[in-house]
């Protein structure tokens, strides 16, 4: 129980741990995991929005996973999931419809992880273009690396869906 | 009474959470098509008739030094008689080059080595026998570009080829462009088979403006199957 002076008899009964605006664990977590999560897929929708041949290639990157898709499938996944990944993640980055946000960036990693995992199994030779041109954690070519890098960031999105909506800072 | 109230605040906020992922995922989808209007992807190319541009000397692809360990098999020999590939499916080469000295593996007990050539009449729009590549080649008003690694290149690929591949294109057009001639039809080939190396970099030659791009169907194994020259050796213009 706090020891600050300044919360009345009747909050004291009723109310908080910590004392208004301790920085709460839960809140730090959060936060930092929105920055990181929401940070990650703006910054890879980004590589794969930016000209002049950020959709191209990645369009040569949903084409050489060889999911038979026809080509109307290729351009929609190719258009519209990097300014999905950007918009869901500038939400998380600010905050914004947080649970929403983390769960459409949980189903977008449960896929990839899907693809990926049927990538390794038919033993293509494929770059992820996860991150458009970049590689900044995994190898280039298509690996189990990719999957922990996936399904660490999946579990971020969990986190952040299922976590009761808290602030960084406790209130009154 | 509180029992429904809950019941009602709980469906009221799984109607919130819907609606909030409906906007996230409906406005990514309209941006996203209005972005493939204004910037759209290619995914296939424009694809003509193969026919031979005129007799010519072949050029010679100006380059710096030479590479000193580089080797052309086969140079001197006498050229082989090119491929009928409609009607060798399945059989040997049978190339009275066989006792010079082509690449070993396509000459093995004097044949192909049961290589099966794609005959013309299964070939995808765009692609080439290797009958009709021998005869590009010898036309010499055709550029030939390799799709696949260094490693590979290096291990054997068609006299004077360019190897590019599509990581070359990632960041713009790469400097190597300058050795194709633009007048020249352009023949690529990468491992034949499910290679598909070779179909992405003629994507992209096209979208640098280049015209009559064909694709070796039976890639380098053809080429090499059939007893044509080899060379070996690190490229000339890296």
């Amino acid at each position: 129980m706090s020891q600050s002076a300044a919360t009345s008899p009747v909050a004291a009964s009723t109310a908080e741990r910590s004392a208004p605006g301790t920085l709460t664990l839960t809140g730090a977590v959060s936060f930092v995991t929105r920055l990181v999560l929401g940070g990650l897929f703006v910054w890879a929708a980004w590589n794969k929005l930016q000209p002049p041949n950020g959709p191209q290639n990645f369009a040569d990157s949903v084409r050489a996973f060889k999911l038979g898709l026809p080509d109307w499938a290729v351009r929609a996944s190719t258009s519209v999931t990097p300014w999905i990944e950007v918009i869901a993640g500038a939400m998380l980055i600010l905050g914004i419809w947080v649970r929403s946000s983390a769960l459409v960036i949980g189903v977008l990693l449960a896929v990839f992880i899907a693809l990926i995992g049927s990538v390794i199994a038919r033993e293509l030779n494929v770059e992820c273009g996860c991150f458009g041109k970049l590689s900044p954690f995994c190898p280039k070519k298509v690996g189990m690396c990719n999957i922990i890098q996936n399904g660490v960031m999946l579990a971020g999105a969990v986190y952040l869906t299922i976590t009761p909506k808290t602030g960084l800072f406790s209130k009154s | 009474m509180i029992q429904n109230s809950a019941q009602i605040a709980r469906k009221g906020l799984l109607a919130r959470y819907i609606v909030q992922i409906a906007v996230i995922v409906g406005l990514g989808t309209v941006i996203g098509s209005a972005d493939a209007i204004i910037r759209p992807v290619k995914l296939a190319r424009t694809v003509e008739e193969f026919s031979l541009p005129t007799e010519g000397a072949r050029p010679e692809v100006t380059s710096g030094t030479v590479a000193s360990d580089r080797t052309r098999a086969g140079a001197d020999e006498p050229k082989p008689e090119a491929m009928t590939d409609a009607d060798s499916a399945g059989s040997s080469a049978s190339k009275s080059s066989a006792e010079g000295p082509v690449a070993a593996a396509g000459q093995s007990g004097g044949g192909t080595g049961g290589f099966q050539f794609t005959p013309k009449d299964r070939l995808k729009p765009g692609h080439i026998t290797i009958e009709e590549a021998r005869r590009a080649f010898d036309s010499g008003q055709a550029s030939f570009v390799d799709a696949r690694s260094k490693s590979r290149y290096e291990e054997g690929h068609i006299p004077g080829a360019i190897r590019l591949e599509l990581a070359d294109f990632v960041a713009g057009q790469p400097a190597k462009l300058a050795l194709l001639p633009r007048e020249f039809m352009v023949i690529v080939y990468c491992g034949g088979g499910d290679c598909d190396e070779s179909e992405r970099v003629a994507e992209r030659l096209e979208g640098s403006g280049y015209q009559r791009i064909f694709i070796i169907h039976d890639g380098f194994p053809g080429w090499k199957a059939a007893g044509h020259e080899v060379e070996t050796g690190p490229e000339e213009f890296e």
